[in-house]
């Protein structure tokens, strides 16, 4: 009898955010990113969509947190270490921004599959998700929604990149 | 001058691979012991370095098609101060001294 098997990546992986350890967190890292495009039609096909031309799109990770450390309070505001403190209006978001790094635990299937590390080289919190933080007798498990912003990918003008895997 | 640093998978390394993909010109230090910077130096090694230096426009076209076509691969610039180390952390890698 033999095991059935195939490339399966499980595996914890170790989150830092503008160079400190997150800590511990709840459950597993979620990335999500999505393509924006612009359908083409013609009146001699109705509705039906012909192709599509490519607007870019976003990429967003969503961590919850369970420790109450620098780099976990940085990922939920990224603009102070005072939360309650915002910053100035009209201000561009990508100055409060860092790296977010993923790292595979050694050992384990995710590190022998990959990716081995994923780098968000600028990234933070997602305008509009809310924080919700709890105070009281239990654990404070606190989910973080954040967005990366694109880079120039080096070998193409033009071309975003969000990040990187090795 | 063009300047990159080729990171290969551990898992995918071949002793002659640098030599078959022509690239023996161009990668003129010994290969660097790569890890996450996550892990502590007894975990072992992800990956093998190299800086690449010196190639033209050509010699990048076809290092491009086999890094497109590789899952195993990368190719990160480097500016021509930057130090492997660098380059390394911007990837959240660094080298392995105990390699």
């Amino acid at each position: 009898m033999s095991v059935i098997t195939g490339s399966f990546p499980p595996g914890p992986y170790t989150v830092t955010y503008k160079g400190s350890t997150v800590g511990l967190m709840e459950g597993p890292i979620r990335h999500q990113q999505n393509l924006i495009g612009l359908p083409i039609r013609a009146s001699l096909y109705g509705q039906n969509i012909l192709d599509y031309v490519v607007q870019g799109g976003g990429v967003f990770s969503v961590i919850t947190v369970k420790e109450w450390t620098v780099a976990a309070k940085a990922l939920m505001w990224p603009f102070n270490a005072s939360h309650g403190i915002f910053p100035l209006t009209g201000t561009l978001i990508n100055q409060f921004f860092g790296t977010l790094v993923l790292t595979a635990l050694a050992g384990t299937p995710a590190a022998t599959v990959g990716p081995v590390t994923r780098t968000y080289e600028i990234c933070g919190l997602l305008p509009g998700h809310n924080i919700d933080v709890t105070f009281g007798p239990t654990e404070r498990n606190v989910p973080v929604v954040v967005c990366s912003l694109p880079e120039q990918n080096s070998s193409t003008v033009g071309q975003p990149k969000y990040f990187t895997d090795t | 001058m063009i300047r990159k640093l080729l990171l290969i998978r551990k898992k995918a390394m071949k002793s002659d691979l640098i030599k078959s993909q022509g690239l023996t010109t161009f990668a003129k230090s010994e290969p660097l012991n790569v890890s996450p910077a996550a892990w502590n130096d007894e975990a072992g090694l992800s990956h093998y370095g190299f800086v690449l230096e010196g190639m033209k426009l050509k010699d990048m076209e076809k290092l491009n098609e086999w890094i497109d076509t590789s899952e195993d691969t990368l190719l990160q610039d480097m500016d021509k101060d930057m130090r492997p180390e660098e380059a390394l952390a911007k990837l959240g890698l660094r080298i392995n001294a105990a390699a």
